[in-house]
């Protein structure tokens, strides 16, 4: 009967475990920066965020169950010579480093974010809810109007990436109980390359227009959010096979409407 | 009856695994189940065994898409006779939501495509895996619009991308250069 409840009680505590790894966010509007004053607002559903960005430990996890993710096997399709880079070579495959156990797992490529994501019956943010979410302070939803808010983002992105990011989950969480937004990592989004659509796309004037205009700062919604524009700038670089030592990911999940 | 099994053991083992022989580098390396316009569920590996001219479409679109459509048909009547079978064309929904097999075949029949093209339908993930291992770049605008790259590619035997080229009637010149260098017989 012990042996049982002891079970029991250690299902029940892995359950609230994981439902602790995310945070509820609720539905709510966002005026995407890249777009002028008159574009329209975007509404983002309500959707859970993982509160941290996914580590080393747990990327581990993922490729020793999917062989097809693990450094020597990824396909070139799907991830350049870089990936996983940063892991070490131990008799038969490649692991982190212990040290980095905590660390946000980094030098991943889009795809294999992605197959993450969804081996975890999630998926990646969009670049809408990301952005949502980023824009909290640790005390209101929209911290962007708090003073000091995105000089402190800023600081962090003139620092660049010299030292390796530290263990996920040590800074003061946001409005939502979410870690590590800024101050740690680029991120992927599930449509991190579709906010600036090239000139190869000049035959879908109408829409090609409106971005056009975005091209200038002048008639965005928040010309002072000068962060915002850099992460707009760094995602559409950005190429799905790309591996780098500074972008890592977390996952989301549809909300329980 | 062991053969039999053995041939039920053999294809059950190709649909869960990619083809090993596909090439690092093979857009098929995506993978997944997609729709036919004919409704018949395929893998993405079937496509392989000759080159494919491919694009990206969104059928309920009035701008580029006809264009894109019109510049494939282009290539189409610049092949080589001797090539004309040997080459296929394949579209692929970028909204597979709002895109059921029936409408594509109905968007099949409108633009009189003939049995060397397929119109795909796959879930929003693999289609925007595709995409992305294409090159292109999408976004779903207000009022069910999309906004899309107008790039048509053309695939070796294998789905390696040979050239890519913009799909207006004078764009697509590349391709149709390119084509004419396959010999029907060659490994591409």
């Amino acid at each position: 009967m012990l042996r049982f409840s002891l079970a029991l009680l250690l299902l029940v505590h892995n359950y609230t475990w994981a439902e602790d790894n995310m945070a509820n966010i609720t539905a709510g509007e966002y005026r995407p920066l890249y777009l002028s004053v008159d574009s329209p607002i975007v509404n983002v559903s309500s959707f859970r965020l993982d509160k941290k960005p996914v580590t080393n430990s747990e990327f581990q996890a993922f490729v020793s169950q999917q062989k097809k993710w693990q450094r020597d096997a990824a396909p070139s399709l799907f991830a350049e010579e870089a990936y996983l880079s940063h892991w070490q070579k131990n008799v038969q495959q490649y692991n982190p480093n212990n040290s980095d156990l905590n660390r946000p797992v980094i030098y991943v490529s889009w795809y294999a974010a992605q197959a993450y994501c969804q081996a975890q019956k999630k998926r990646l943010p969009t670049v809408a809810e990301w952005e949502y979410v980023a824009q909290a302070s640790s005390t209101q939803r929209d911290g962007s109007k708090e003073k000091g808010y995105n000089q402190k983002i800023l600081d962090w992105y003139a620092k660049a990436s010299k030292q390796s990011p530290g263990e996920v989950g040590q800074d003061e969480p946001n409005f939502w109980g979410i870690h590590n937004m800024h101050g740690m990592i680029w991120e992927w989004t599930e449509d991190f390359n579709s906010n600036l659509i090239s000139g190869e796309s000049r035959d879908d004037s109408s829409v090609n227009k409106e971005l056009y205009c975005a091209s200038g700062s002048s008639g965005a919604v928040n010309p002072s959010d000068y962060a915002a524009f850099m992460r707009y700038g760094f995602r559409s670089s950005l190429n799905a096979k790309f591996t780098l030592a500074s972008l890592g990911f977390r996952c989301a999940q549809d909300g329980n409407e | 009856m062991k053969t039999l099994i053995l041939i039920g053991l053999l294809s059950f083992c190709s649909l869960v695994f990619a083809d090993p022989s596909l090439p690092g580098n093979s857009i098929y390396q995506v993978g997944g189940t997609w729709q036919t316009e004919s409704n018949q569920t395929i893998s993405l590996e079937s496509i392989a065994g000759k080159p494919q001219v491919v694009a990206l479409i969104f059928t309920g679109c009035s701008n580029a898409c006809p264009i894109i459509v019109e510049s494939m048909k282009r290539v189409e009547r610049q092949i080589p006779s001797n090539m004309r079978n040997h080459i296929g064309f394949l579209l692929v929904s970028l909204t597979p939501d709002t895109d059921t097999s029936k409408s594509l075949k109905v968007f099949s029949e409108k633009k009189e495509l003939n049995k060397n093209w397929k119109i795909l339908r796959g879930n929003n993930e693999l289609v925007r895996a595709l995409s992305n291992a294409l090159n292109g770049r999408y976004k779903l605008v207000k009022d069910g619009d999309v906004a899309h790259s107008n790039t048509v590619t053309l695939l070796n035997s294998r789905g390696q991308i040979q050239v890519q080229a913009s799909g207006t009637l004078n764009g697509i010149q590349p391709i149709i250069d390119a084509i004419e260098k396959i010999h029907p017989n060659s490994e591409n």
